[in-house]
């Protein structure tokens, strides 16, 4: 996945603390700035949480792109409702979006409502082995991808949400207007990330624009308390925000799920090893307490949990009605070309002799999170074992 | 590539750790991922059957360019009636180890299921599985 997340300061202190957060070994310290390797970034966040300096930076588009349309379109994640404790304020928080400068709002709900019909359906009729992934967190996508790929074969390979709204409303649309922008708001770093770089799919990618909810919560706030609106809330596309909720909702199915990046990894390492042997179905996501704890919005995880569900007892509209066609892509992954098991075993010998000469402990005092990274640059001839400080001072 | 792990008998807490390194190890050399997976399922099997019924012993990795071995090697007791040891379901694994979830009895037709190869040798001095795996040269 290609990083939205950006270094932002003149010179870092060194503190190294986005290093030992990242997951995928992403980020490096070269002359005293963050260098983020696109490639293995899967758009967590973690970093911009560890940076105690705000150095770290996920930027998506502002609201001046709007004027590059004749018609403007907000996609609402359902996330966002975690904040609201009537139907009513969700009413006027979806109508003071709409006030920051958009034709129409549409809140997406009803479309993950029918994402939620459709899982499960494919619950009652998997006989395939191991679990099933629900796979609406990118995050956890692009960590599957990048390091569980033996297990992408179980991800259920729904089209993403905003997705799904975005190729209805520019259908229901077509007609009228010629040049519609569509806005996906989104509630973390990944739908971020997603929106801009899509992950895969044969489908033409149908939003045109990611912003980030909390650059626009200032705006928001002050327009929240002019506005009066209706709002028909999808009960069923509530309960997928909130992990407690939506494990709730499938009573019938062995369903259990596990939040934030520490507990997403100990599942899918017992996932690889085939142990999760009574459970038929996993929500994995990489915020806590599922999409409304987003790394975007405001207020805290554990409160909203509980605000959405008691929201979902209020709500009663409908699931948007779509061809199950639709819902589904067949997802594409490229693959690497294919090396030799002979030429794999050479680099992996240089690199484990390379680590022999270092000390093992990965403090990244050498601005790489781990010695391994090191020793590969070393053999790539772009830096060298002096690198290291333990063995300066050892030496010395 | 040889490497060599021990595994102490009932040491529960460490249980599947050997199988994480070897997990690691096939990542970093690229296996395929359905090979990878069909790999870590075996091994981490076969690694807590040593950890729940045997005194303990060692697991060896080799690989070269053309196949993936493992053995794993324990002091004994050996195992009974191999046969029944074949049906899944079958489990001689005692309370301690069901009360850390291990023990359903389906180790070793899975690990069988999850090999190319398989042979297991066993005498109360000691019990010999080879698993072994093709992959592209």
């Amino acid at each position: 996945m290609s990083t939205v997340i950006s270094y932002t300061l003149k010179q870092c202190t060194r503190c190294n603390k986005c290093l030992k957060q990242c997951p995928t070994s992403a980020l490096t310290v070269k002359d005293e700035r963050i260098v983020i390797e696109s490639k293995r970034c899967i758009n967590c966040g973690a970093c911009l949480d560890a940076c105690v300096h705000q150095g770290m930076q996920a930027k998506g588009s502002t609201l001046a792109d709007l004027e590059n349309y004749d018609y403007t379109v907000a996609l609402i994640p359902t996330a966002v409702f975690g904040d609201c404790e009537t139907p009513a304020e969700a009413a006027t928080l979806t109508a003071a979006i709409g006030k920051l400068g958009f034709d129409e709002v549409v809140e997406l709900s009803s479309y993950d409502g029918a994402l939620m019909n459709a899982l499960e359906e494919v619950l009652a009729s998997d006989t395939g082995s191991g679990p099933l992934i629900w796979g609406f967190c990118p995050v956890v996508h692009a960590w599957i991808k990048e390091t569980y790929p033996a297990l992408l074969d179980r991800v259920i390979p729904f089209v993403p949400v905003s997705e799904l709204a975005a190729a209805d409303v520019r259908k229901r649309l077509k007609a009228k207007y010629e040049n519609i922008g569509i806005f996906h708001l989104c509630e973390c770093v990944s739908k971020l990330a997603m929106a801009k770089y899509p992950y895969g799919g044969k489908r033409q990618w149908q939003v045109d624009h990611a912003l980030s909810l909390t650059d626009l919560f200032p705006q928001i706030s002050r327009l929240q308390n002019k506005c009066e609106a209706n709002l028909s809330l999808c009960r069923k596309g509530l309960t997928q925000a909130g992990m407690n909720l939506f494990l709730s909702e499938f009573p019938q199915y062995d369903c259990t799920g596990a939040d934030g990046l520490v507990k997403v990894q100990r599942a899918l390492e017992t996932m690889e090893f085939g142990q999760l042997k009574k459970s038929r179905f996993v929500y994995l996501s990489n915020c806590l307490g599922g999409c409304v704890g987003g790394n975007l919005l405001w207020g805290n995880p554990f409160d909203k949990q509980v605000k959405i569900r008691d929201l979902c007892r209020m709500t009663h509209g409908q699931s948007a009605q779509i061809e199950a066609s639709e819902l589904f892509e067949e997802p594409v992954y490229e693959k690497s070309p294919p090396v030799s098991m002979a030429q794999r075993l050479k680099e992996v010998a240089e690199i484990n002799a390379q680590l022999e000469q270092l000390p093992g402990y990965d403090c990244g005092a050498c601005g790489y999170p781990t010695c391994r990274s090191l020793a590969e640059d070393i053999l790539k001839n772009k830096s060298s074992l002096d690198k290291c400080r333990l063995r300066r001072r050892r030496s010395a | 590539m040889r490497e060599t792990y021990q595994v102490q008998k009932e040491d529960f807490a460490n249980a599947g750790k050997v199988s994480s390194h070897i997990k690691t190890t096939l990542k970093q050399l690229g296996v395929e991922p359905a090979l990878l997976r069909r790999i870590a399922i075996a091994v981490y099997e076969a690694e807590i059957n040593m950890v729940i019924h045997s005194d303990g012993g060692a697991i060896t990795m080799e690989i070269d360019e053309g196949s993936i071995r493992f053995t794993f090697a324990d002091q004994g007791p050996g195992i009974a009636d191999i046969e029944a040891a074949m049906q899944p379901g079958y489990s001689t694994a005692n309370e301690a180890a069901r009360e850390f979830g291990f023990g359903a009895g389906m180790g070793l037709p899975n690990i069988q299921r999850n090999s190319d190869s398989f042979d297991i040798q066993s005498s109360p001095a000691g019990t010999i599985l080879n698993l072994s795996y093709e992959v592209n040269p």
